[in-house]
This record gives C-alpha cells, structure tokens and sequence, in this order.
C-alpha cells in the first residue's frame, strides 16, 4: 500500500463531503480528482483511464432517450388514465400506482418516475381528503425496489452491469423475479398497517361525486398540452427498440452503453427536438460524479487499499458462500441506508472482485447480492435514494411535510422485509446451484 | 356528510367554476353525478337517501352554482315517483333524467353562442375578462367561420385560467394580447366592447361574476364600452344577491418583515345596470328592455 495515505484521506474527504452534503456531490469528487492530480500522485492520462466509459455511455444514453420521453407527455397521460382507473378507491391508488412506479422505475430512472407520479398522487389522495404522506413514501420505496429488477433500472444495477459485464437479461432472470415477491410484500405490508385507511368509497354517492370531479380537474391540470403523436410515436419505438437491443445482447454483441446512446442519438435525429433544450435536461453534474469516483476507487484499488479492505475485512468471515452473500448483502443494505449508494457500490465492485477470486461463488450471486442490498439499502432511510429525496421535496411543495422518522418508520421495515425475502432467495439460489 | 366531506366538495366546485364557467361546470357536475352512480354500491331502499344528500350538497355549495341548483330541483322531482324499484331500474332513470339535462344546457349554450356571433362585426377590438367557454366559443367561431377579423384584449386572471384562454385563441388563431387586469386603461381608447360572463343573476338585478368583472365593468361603462352579458336562462336565481353565499376566505400573508390578514371572495356582484346588452338563448336584449325581460322570465317560470 505504498503512497497510499493521501488518496485514502482525499477519498473519506470527499465521502464525508457527500454525505453532510457539505458540497455538491460532482464538485467533491472531482475536486479529489484534482488534488491528487496536482500533487502528482496520478497523471491525467491514468486518471482517464480509470473512468468506466461504459457506465457514462450508458447512464448519458438513457437520460437523453427519458428526457425525450418526458417532453413527449406519455407518462403523464398513463398517470392520469391510471387516476381515472382507480375511481377514487384508495386501494386501487395504492395498488395501481405502485404497480405503474414499479414497472417505470424498472426502465427509467427512479427520479423520473416520482417526479411525474408523485404531484398526481398527492393532487388526487389530498383532493379525496386522504393522507398524502402513506401514498407518497410508498411510491418512493416503490421506485427503489421496482428499479431493482433490471439493469437500467438503478445507478447501482448500471454500475454493476457496465463494470462486471452482465447482460441485461442475466439482470432480468436473476432480480426480477426477487423484486416482484419483494414488491408484493411491501404493498402487502403497507396495506396491512393501514387498513382502516384503505376502505372503499363506492357505497357513498357524495364521495364517489367529489372523486369524479377531482379526476375531471386532474384531467384538466395534466392533460390540457398538445400531444404531438409523431413525436409520442417516434419516442415509444426508439424506447421499445432500446430495451429489444437490450435483451438480445447476446446476439448483437453489442453492449448496453452502446445501445443506449445509440438509440439516444437516433432519437434526437429523428425526432426532430430542440438539441440544446433537451441536453439541459441531462444530470450533467451526475455523469461527473460518476467519472470522479471512477477515478478516486481506481486509484485506491492500484494503490492495492481495495485489495487490504476485501483481505482483512470482508474475507475475515470465511470462504463460505452462503455467509459471503449474506455479508455483502446485508453490508450494502444497511450502508446504502445511510450513504449514497453509488460511491458504495464503485467502491465494493474491486472488493466483491477480490472475494470471487479467493473464493468463486457461482451464477454471479454475489454480484446479485451486492445489487439486491445496494438498491433494497436505499430505502433504509429518507437520505438513502435520491427518489426519496426528490419525493420528500415534492410533497412539501404540496404542503405536506414528511420528517426523516415518519419516512424510517415506514421504510426501514420495508427494508428489512426486503433485505429476509432478499437473503431467503439468495440462500435459496445457492443452495439449488451448489 | 360530514364537514370535512362538505368543506372538499365545496373546494372542488369553487375551483371548477373558477376554470370551467358555471355553465361548463354545470355539464360536468352532471356528467359526474351519471358516472357516480353508476359505481355506487348500495342497496334500493338506500337509493333515494344517497341521491338526496347529494343533491342537497350540491344545493348547499359556496357559492351557489344557480343553473346545476335548478336542474337538480327539476330532477329531485322527476325522480321522486321512481325510488321505489329496483336499484338496477332507479340508476337508469336517473342516468335518462340527468342526461336530458346535461343535453338541456348544452343546447342553451349552443343558442347563446349563436345569438353571440351576431354581436360581433368585423375590426371589433373586445374585452374579454371571464373564462367562459361559451364567450371564448363565440371569438372563436367569428373569426374562424365568420371571418371576421377581431382583435382580443384579454384581461389577466390567474396564470392557470389565462393559459387555458390563449390556448383556445391560439388555436383559433384569434389576434390578442395579453395584459394585467389593472392595465386596462391604457387600452380604453382601441376597445369597442366588452363581454363578460356570470355565475348567476340575482332577483334584485345584481350579476354575480368572477373575481374583477365588477372592476372591469364599471371602466368599461364609465368609459361608455358597451357590456355584453352572455348568460342562458338557468342562471336567473330566485333569490337576493345577499343568498348567493359567495365564498369569503382570509388567509394570512406573510412577508420577511410582518404578516397580514387578507380576506378574498371567491366573486364580484355588481349592478346589473352596467350591463348594456344581456345576451340569452331568448335573444339580445339591450339596457333598456333588461328589466322586463327578466320580470316576463321570472313570471315564465313560476
């Protein structure tokens, strides 16, 4: 570990920074970029080379085809549809509200997804005169666990996917069906603590009159832009394309961050969209976070600290398999609970690495594990996921304050249910595979 | 019903006057009340309860919305003879009933907007204050199918309500521009008329009206622009100005420096004297000729 103290120091620096949000998470970390830089302890060429391209590609391909979507209205005309289904029933919001997060969470960011559902959740349950609070946090933790399933659905599936080279079906066969039980359990376990808050409406005339004309204002509110269908068209088939060039990645050989800006660009030709209105809406700030962890672990792991931390901690508890899953899912949990989960999972793709190779665990199952945990982790608290946050935001802009224990209350037991039906699949896997 | 009950339905037909019209809400109260009973889960002998208390909401919203009061009272007495069958057989009544009415007001309008494009000649510059889909329906139609090429001044309201407005003339392709309600004495001099809308016109000659048509009005008169009142028969109410239980609101605002109480209306009344042309589905009535209208109306429906 030669020469190894200062970029550890810069990098708990620039961890702390993040988490007290003591600066903006791009500037802290290509401020550490630049520190090290300019003491020489790498040179810009290496630091280069230490960024995961394939990760940026795809991250900045799937921003650029969402931000399209978005503009294009159709989201939001399935939201509204979705409010006209559910006839004011406050179970069927809850059910087919979650069920809609889930799905978009699973292909466009989590943020997106609470971004355009949140305002007409709260519009329509603080309407009714319903509790927007249980309706807005379920629909956060919902985002999580929905983003879960695929390999675009979340940075840290992104990260995984790009990094290690797993397939965007091999995502799809291996966490899809865990997040659906997990998906299950949460609705199920919110309902449960609710129920007197999910009664039906549809034997009160009054109230059933009230819903259908708060659906008419909601109609009104969302629905009163043009909606050009060329351009709804074009954005869908460039969107149904993607994930095709997605699953058949086997055949086409080609990789997820290609395919992604691939179909981005195709889309910004053919759609014909105002370029430089549309690039502002890409997380610039985001990409550069990215590149700057990228470098800052990168250096850690030729400095060989990753390879000390992976030897005298997460080895420390064995070559046992089943317990080696367990760790790592659980550590990424509870750590994502409380740390952004995106330094995290940068950081444990080397440690994880260092693990397989001093004891190999079949079927990529630590890898699922560190997925299952980062992902799961982000709902331990109301920091742990920036779909929380922007949640969170979202509703007291609607004057409805959630605190950090209101969010916790709910969603550290969801987490943990998450985290056992998670660690019962994994065991589960092994055990058949072993 | 309970008050909170009351206090949301209340809320939601306010805002859906403020954005639709009364006329326009007046549809889709009706529409709701047919698709609301049809998800209704209940028992037959429960049918009138659940009708009757609704219907007695409705009656009792803040303020008044006069034509759906009307066209619920006719249909609370042609429904009466019916409670007693079966749930099945009671719901389509009512669906039958309520969409006679629906399709009532909806041919009113259609009249009024066709009585409306006569009142509109080519070159007119016209004020427009109120978002009523009938006064925007008859802009736009003047100058799409009339041809008549029109010049728009449209007074600000709030953002929502005025976006919704230049949408339509937009789409229309209707020439405006856009300025502040207060603004409005720097244009007295290019306009030639005024049309506005109203939520009801009481028995003591007094037009309940969207926030600031009374301001408008009483400019527009003293500066002799002549006030085109567009209202179907429906929204002459019986009762006084005073029983219109225009809605009164204080809210606290604050500022980095203190805080004050500011109490609102949800309406304006003011006089119908201002008005100098009432437009109805009977026809165009100018200044003069308003009062005994309105007294052969009233002795017409009573």
């Amino acid at each position: 570990m030669h020469g190894a103290l200062l970029p550890i120091i810069v990098f708990v620096l620039v961890y702390v920074a993040i988490t007290f949000e003591l600066l903006n998470k791009a500037v802290a970390a290509m401020l550490g970029v630049m520190v090290l830089l300019t003491l020489h302890v790498i040179t810009e060429h290496t630091a280069i080379e230490l960024i995961d391209f394939e990760t940026i590609m795809l991250l900045l391909g799937m921003m650029s085809i969402v931000a399209i979507l978005r503009k294009s209205g159709f989201f939001t005309i399935i939201s509204v549809k979705i409010a006209e289904l559910t006839k004011g029933s406050p179970l069927k919001i809850l059910i087919l509200f979650s069920v809609v997060t889930a799905v978009m969470s699973a292909f466009l960011d989590n943020v997106t997804t609470v971004l355009i559902i949140i305002p007409i959740v709260i519009e329509l349950t603080a309407g009714m005169g319903l509790d927007p609070k249980i309706y807005v946090i379920s629909q956060a933790v919902i985002s999580n666990i929905g983003g879960t399933a695929t390999l675009i659905g979340d940075p840290p599936n992104i990260i995984i996917g790009s990094k290690v080279g797993l397939t965007f079906n091999q995502f799809m066969f291996n966490l899809t069906p865990p997040v659906i039980i997990c998906f299950l359990v949460a609705l199920g376990f919110i309902w449960l603590t609710n129920r007197s808050k999910f009664k039906p409406i549809n034997t009160d005339l009054t109230k059933i009159f009230s819903v259908q004309l708060l659906l008419e204002k909601i109609r009104h509110n969302y629905l009163d832009i043009r909606i050009d269908r060329i351009f709804l068209i074009k954005s869908l088939a460039c969107l149904f394309l993607t994930i095709l060039l997605f699953v058949t990645q086997t055949i086409t050989k080609l990789s997820p961050g290609v395919v992604a800006l691939l179909m981005a660009m195709v889309l910004f030709a053919i759609s014909k969209v105002n370029v430089e209105e549309m690039l502002e809406e890409i997380e610039w700030s985001t990409l550069l976070f990215f590149a700057g962890l990228f470098i800052l672990v990168g250096i850690l792991e030729e400095k060989g600290v990753i390879e000390w931390i992976a030897t005298h901690i997460f080895m420390q508890v064995g070559n046992n398999p089943y317990v080696m899953v367990l760790m790592v899912l659980w550590v990424s949990g509870i750590v994502s609970g409380f740390l952004d989960n995106i330094p995290f999972t940068i950081t444990m793709i080397p440690i994880v690495r260092l693990m397989l190779e001093s004891t190999p665990v079949p079927h990529n199952l630590l890898w699922w594990a560190l997925a299952l945990g980062a992902c799961f982790g982000g709902n331990l608290t109301m920091i742990g996921a920036s779909a929380n946050i922007v949640s969170v935001g979202m509703a007291k802009r609607f004057k409805q304050d959630i605190s950090f224990f209101q969010f916790m209350r709910f969603s550290a037991v969801i987490t943990l249910l998450t985290l056992l039906m998670s660690s019962a699949y994994l065991m589960l896997y092994l055990w058949i595979v072993l | 019903m309970n008050e909170k009950d009351k206090a949301i339905l209340n809320r939601l037909m306010r805002e859906h006057e403020g954005i639709f019209g009364a006329s326009r809400v007046t549809m889709v109260a009706l529409r709701a009340f047919i698709e609301s009973l049809e998800e209704l889960d209940c028992p037959a002998e429960q049918l009138r309860n659940q009708c009757m208390e609704l219907t007695g909401a409705i009656k009792n919203t803040h303020p008044k919305v006069i034509p759906l009061i009307h066209l619920i009272e006719e249909f609370e007495s042609e429904m009466e003879p019916y409670f007693g069958g079966n749930t099945q057989e009671v719901k389509e009544k009512a669906r039958e009933i309520l969409q006679a009415k629906h399709d009532r007001l909806q041919a009113k309008s259609g009249k009024i907007i066709e009585r409306g494009l006569t009142c509109v000649d080519p070159d007119d510059t016209i004020v427009v204050h109120t978002v009523n889909m009938n006064v925007i329906s008859i802009l736009s139609l003047a100058h799409q199918v009339m041809n008549k090429d029109i010049k728009v001044i449209l007074l600000q309201q709030n953002q929502a309500i005025t976006s919704r407005i230049i949408n339509q003339l937009r789409m229309s392709d209707v020439r405006h521009e856009t300025v502040p309600e207060y603004a409005l004495n720097h244009f007295i001099g290019r306009a030639n008329k005024m049309f506005c809308a109203a939520l009801s016109i009481t028995a003591d000659s007094q037009v309940v009206a969207p926030v600031g048509t009374a301001n408008i009005t009483s400019l527009c008169h003293f500066h002799k622009i002549p006030v085109y009142l567009f209202a179907n028969t429906l929204k002459f109410a019986h009762g006084q100005a005073a029983d219109q239980r225009i809605h009164r609101e204080t809210i606290t605002q604050a500022t980095d420096a203190d805080s004050y109480e500011l109490t609102t209306y949800s309406h304006d009344k003011m006089d119908l004297e201002l008005v100098d042309f009432l437009v109805t589905e009977d026809g165009i009535f100018p200044k003069e000729e308003i009062p005994g209208y309105i007294d052969a109306l009233h002795s017409r429906k009573d």
